[in-house]
């Protein structure tokens, strides 16, 4: 049972509450948030860099083992099925890229995306060549190692995009 | 929707980081919180970096939240154990075996004029010990079981705390109110 001094605090509990936070708190507690979640993105980005490298090196050993066995292949790029499908795909996938290009923002954003998506490219130029050198042998590897390549440059950008598009407050908004 | 599904989806998106919900959540929740800090740490600037502190573990440790409690008694008990901690750094909250040493009157209440402003100063000017046992049970409602945990005490020190708490805060009422009358 409450005596009355328990009473009368419960009675006018609200009053008891007098302080109100400063403004600064939130903000000094969002750069925290913020540097949290840039070490994390850069740690997801190196992930996926990584995973790409190793898919290209155990293309490379694959396809080198195919070429010594199967060197006189005579298969044409464009006359395979798998590879026709395939440009298509290449066409949509570069398509959603530029597209998700177009809506970044801000500059420092956009001049590190460019960096990490030329790492990309040249990893995606270097799988292309070492598929024309084999002669079109062991395609569907490369093929899938391509593709995986242009949908990890998708995901960056998308990550990228729903940080922008974070809402941005102003002061009067916080009174509590 | 009702309240527990807008605090779900609330708490959904704050662990998926998104930035307005995190906002939302702070801005719903903060102003209960700061006052339990200052309430507990003295020092102004010391209470405002305990909250930014247990608000920046709120989101961390918020994919742990079972829905066990409401989402405000499960941050007030994170912001707690933070002021607790803070406070144990810098010495002992609670001796066990200091019971005895101070001498408390028991007059109750007797001559003790009720009103906020006066029982919220008298409050903050008691002992840490008092004040921190004090304002867990009568104002932020934890019962003696609740506030064993949090202090690490056995229950009948709890209450034995409690009670001198309360027989120091009338005292320090009584003597207050009766420098009022003569400066009034």
């Amino acid at each position: 049972m409450k005596d009355k001094l328990e009473s009368f605090i419960a009675e006018n509990r609200e009053a008891f509450d007098p302080h109100l936070p400063d403004k600064n708190i939130w903000y000094r507690l969002e750069n925290q948030l913020d540097k949290k979640d840039q070490t994390k993105m850069i740690m997801l980005w190196s992930t996926k860099i990584a995973a790409v490298l190793v898919a290209v090196l155990v293309c490379g050993i694959v396809l080198g083992i195919a070429i010594s066995k199967n060197s006189q292949s005579d298969l044409n790029y464009a006359s395979s099925p798998a590879l026709q499908k395939y440009q298509e795909t290449e066409q949509y996938y570069q398509q959603q890229v530029n597209l998700k290009l177009g809506e970044l923002k801000d500059s420092n954003t956009i001049s590190t995306v460019e960096a990490d998506l030329k790492q990309l490219d040249e990893i995606y130029n270097h799988l292309r060549q070492e598929m024309i050198q084999s002669n079109y042998t062991n395609t569907e590897v490369m093929i899938n190692a391509m593709i995986k390549n242009q949908k990890t440059k998708i995901e960056i950008l998308e990550n990228i995009l729903s940080k922008q598009n974070k809402v941005s407050y102003d002061t009067e908004k916080i009174s509590i | 929707m009702d309240t527990r599904e807008i605090d779900a989806k609330l708490i959904n998106d704050c662990i998926l980081g998104k930035r307005d919900a995190q906002f939302s959540l702070y801005r719903k929740y903060s102003g209960a919180m700061y006052n339990i800090c200052r309430r507990m740490i003295t020092d102004e600037a010391e209470a405002e970096d305990i909250l930014q502190n247990s608000f920046m573990d709120v989101f961390t440790k918020l994919k742990m939240f079972k829905h066990e409690s409401t989402p405000g008694a499960w941050i007030k008990r994170i912001v707690v154990n933070n002021c607790i901690n803070h406070l144990r750094k810098q010495k002992p909250i609670i001796k066990e075996l200091d019971h005895n040493t101070d001498f408390v009157d028991d007059q109750g209440d007797e001559g003790v004029e009720y009103n906020v402003t006066s029982i919220r100063k008298a409050i903050e000017s008691l002992p840490e010990g008092y004040r921190v046992v004090f304002s867990l049970y009568a104002i932020e409602g934890y019962d003696h079981t609740e506030i064993s945990e949090i202090l690490e005490i056995t229950e009948s020190t709890s209450k034995s705390q409690y009670s001198r708490a309360k027989s120091k805060l009338y005292e320090i009422l009584r003597s207050n109110g009766g420098l009022n009358s003569i400066y009034n």
